[in-house]
């Protein structure tokens, strides 16, 4: 890959990345590090030509490898880089940041499948690719993880906007 | 009806993803649990990745390029040096391992070519080759194959 063919590619994929990175977990530093990181693996990387979709793929696979091993780590060093906020269980005043809470309280696992499956349109045969699990476990993993976060936005939304409530 | 998957759940979010959400899928979405959920989780993540998207600022492409070039620079560095790092280790280990022999040769006898059987080579008189024995054969020829096989290792990439 020369640099303008580098520079068309990362147009079209860096903010989808960190947007998908800053979701699952939930420092933006963090994601910004681990995003430049993934693109630098990607561009040193012995593998073959892929198609754009392909190439698209293996980025997300080398950034979700990242965040694993990060997650891997001794918990008090990742404490020391700064442990993400977590949720609060107060009723959240404005609905958007309901829904935000709602999704930041799923684990990471199941942020992972929502996001590579709803926002990048990924298959379940990409989806395993990218986050190492089977193929097969992934149509029931997506489904549980989908059926959480419908009942958290559910119950944010009936939160946030109480009958009777304007 | 499966509760876990609909038949039609891809071509929903497909069409989420494109914008060509028609009535007959939403219509369907109304009536099928499964895609009524897809719906809802679907427009909830696009609604936060179009924010999210506003929000975040990437670094410059070419400054990323620049970076992963000096990496590749090195990593071809590393992979090009390693036949000189494993010699010196090798040689580090040998001196290590015959240190005590030669401490305790040299302890023994006073010091000098003779007492190392070389004493042929200091006379250089042209009849030098009856020096070379069998050990110093061997070697002199794993000493080359050597040579041989870090050159190719070094520019078999070139």
């Amino acid at each position: 890959m020369d640099e303008s063919a580098f520079c068309a590619f990362y147009g079209q994929t860096a903010k989808p990345l960190l947007g998908y990175l800053v979701r699952i977990c939930g420092q933006r530093d963090l994601a910004e590090d681990l995003c430049q990181e993934s693109y630098c693996r990607f561009l040193t990387s012995d593998v073959p030509a892929m198609d754009e979709r392909q190439s698209r793929s293996y980025l997300f696979q080398i950034a979700t490898n990242l965040l694993r091993d990060r997650w891997r780590r001794p918990k008090e060093e990742a404490e020391s880089e700064g442990a993400p906020e977590p949720a609060s269980h107060e009723p959240p005043l404005d609905r958007k940041l309901a829904t935000r809470q709602a999704f930041e309280r799923l684990k990471p696992r199941e942020r992972q499948l929502l996001w590579l499956a709803y926002v990048e349109g990924s298959n379940h045969k990409e989806i395993a690719a990218c986050t190492g699990l089977r193929a097969g476990s992934i149509r029931l993993l997506l489904f549980r993880a989908r059926r959480r976060l419908a009942e958290l936005i559910g119950a944010s939304s009936r939160t946030s906007h109480p009958e009777g409530a304007e | 009806m499966n509760v876990h998957d609909c038949a039609r759940e891809q071509t929903l979010v497909a069409a989420l993803r494109s914008g060509t959400l028609h009535d007959e899928l939403l219509a369907h979405a109304g009536s099928c649990p499964v895609c009524s959920e897809v719906l809802l989780v679907t427009e909830f993540l696009r609604d936060e990745s179009t924010a999210l998207n506003r929000e975040l600022s990437t670094p410059d492409a070419s400054m990323i390029w620049r970076k992963a070039q000096a990496r590749a620079r090195e990593k071809a560095l590393a992979r090009a040096t390693l036949p000189i790092r494993v010699a010196r280790t090798c040689a580090y280990a040998l001196a290590i391992l015959a240190a005590p022999w030669m401490i305790v040769e040299l302890s023994r006898r006073p010091w000098g070519l003779q007492t190392f059987g070389l004493a042929r080579l200091t006379s250089m008189d042209g009849a030098w080759l009856a020096a070379l024995t069998g050990t110093m054969l061997v070697g002199m020829t794993a000493t080359f194959l050597g040579i041989a096989l870090s050159s190719w290792y070094m520019l078999r990439e070139e």
